[in-house]
């Protein structure tokens, strides 16, 4: 099929009327990665949840709500109730940020390090300005030590700075492909469902099948 | 193009919309997962008329839908399905459940009997229901979006929906549609997408709303 032809069958897939053979093409397709097929699938799929928003109203039974609520309380409750505060505040989504470690603390470093830098130049200019009259040759040495810690230190700093840089860049790239990942897995959880109700299907065949060679004499 | 400008300014003003089915907030789903009583109680406050209605119209039997919807809202509660945000909205998530278990449910009754096809949709547009008085929760939001999709509905052909129809809410391949209406097989693909196609129009003004919101 070409690509035109499965972009076609978009429409009668979210519709779920897609046949077993056309669907599995189009899956393919879907998983080979082709983005416009995956954004008109969207749309479709928003229009096919839409759907019954335009039926006849009919309220739930009356009770039902109550036999919901008065379900035994499952055991994961329990279980978050002896979480601590910060894991109970996880909202869907979050759990994204808690596979990386935060930009901020080795920008936290960085503004360590700087502040570190500042005050060796203090002590420089301050100690310079005190021994200005009476030790000036040894201050001069002292001074040229402490110049050359502080150029160690700036080249130290420029290094991590390097280093962060690369470390983000990187960090953004396994966002990046994790978030792929996690599209494609989408897609793959709705394949299985989808094979799951072709095997219902099957297995309803089937019994229909068995029950009409028994009947055969 | 008034009416949807119109329906804009109603959204932005609906204090009601925290108990529409259509902006349910994700959170919500979480606290829910987390086996927050009262978080159960506002999900199935806001959509369980559309799960109802939906599981319903595919079921026609309401001892069968009820229980489709009992086990869908224990099983978000006990974990055993899980949302995730990156597949939808959260009541797009319970619609997909709800019509793929009742439609389970559906095939495992035996051999497909022929039903009536009947354009429940256009039903519920005469159907003398009062709308706000059955459903306390039904919020402006909610009636919006109703109005939106019925009025698209309206518009289809008698075919398109047919063809719509047999496929969404009975789970029916393209071959057995056609077989079901008599018609060409290339017929049905092309009502099904030529129907779709106008209501995804329809609906692409609403979406563009919601984005500028």
């Amino acid at each position: 099929m070409t690509h035109d032809q499965l972009e076609a069958a978009v429409p009668i897939y979210a519709a779920g009327a897609l046949e077993r053979v056309e669907r599995r093409a189009l899956e393919a397709h879907l998983l080979s990665g082709c983005s416009s097929c995956h954004a008109t699938l969207k749309e479709y799929q928003s229009v096919a949840v839409t759907l019954p928003f335009g039926l006849a109203i009919t309220p739930p039974p009356r009770g039902l709500k109550g036999k919901i609520l008065s379900s035994p309380v499952p055991t994961s409750a329990t279980e978050s109730e002896t979480q601590s505060p910060s894991q109970r505040s996880l909202q869907p989504g979050e759990w994204m940020n808690h596979l990386f470690p935060p930009s901020s603390p080795p920008a936290t470093s960085f503004g360590w390090a700087l502040g570190t830098v500042i005050l060796v130049v203090l002590i420089i200019l301050v100690s310079f300005g005190w021994n200005s009259s009476t030790h000036m040759a040894e201050d001069r040495e002292k001074l040229a030590q402490l110049q050359s810690q502080a150029e160690e230190t700036s080249a130290q700093l420029a290094a991590l700075q390097q280093q962060l840089s690369e470390r983000a860049e990187l960090l953004a790239q396994t966002r990046e492909e994790l978030q792929r990942r996690m599209a494609e897995l989408a897609e793959v959880k709705d394949q299985l469902i989808q094979r799951e109700a072709e095997l219902e299907e099957l297995r309803a065949l089937l019994v229909e099948g068995s029950g009409r060679s028994t009947r055969i004499p | 193009m008034d009416h949807h400008v119109n329906l804009l300014k109603l959204r932005a003003m609906d204090t009601a919309s925290q108990f529409a089915a259509s902006t349910i907030d994700p959170k919500l789903v979480a606290r829910v997962a987390k086996g927050e009583q009262p978080a159960l109680s506002q999900l199935y406050d806001q959509s369980s008329t559309v799960l109802f209605s939906l599981a319903l119209r595919i079921l026609g039997n309401r001892e069968e839908a009820a229980d489709v919807l009992q086990e869908i809202y224990l099983d978000v509660w006990r974990k055993v399905v899980r949302y995730d945000v990156g597949r939808g909205t959260p009541i797009a998530w319970l619609i997909t459940l709800t019509r793929s278990r009742a439609l389970d449910r559906l095939r495992t009754r035996g051999p497909r009997t022929p039903r009536h096809i009947s354009s429940s949709i256009d039903d519920a547009r005469t159907s003398p229901f009062d709308d706000r008085q059955s459903d306390p929760f039904d919020s402006q939001t909610d009636q919006e979006l109703r109005h939106l999709i019925r009025e698209a509905w309206a518009t289809l052909p008698q075919k398109q929906q047919q063809a719509v129809e047999l496929a969404y809410y009975e789970g029916l391949p393209d071959t057995e549609i056609a077989a079901r209406l008599n018609q060409p097989i290339e017929e049905v693909k092309t009502s099904i997408v030529l129907g779709m196609a106008h209501l995804r129009e329809a609906l692409h003004s609403s979406w563009a709303q919601d984005e500028a919101v």
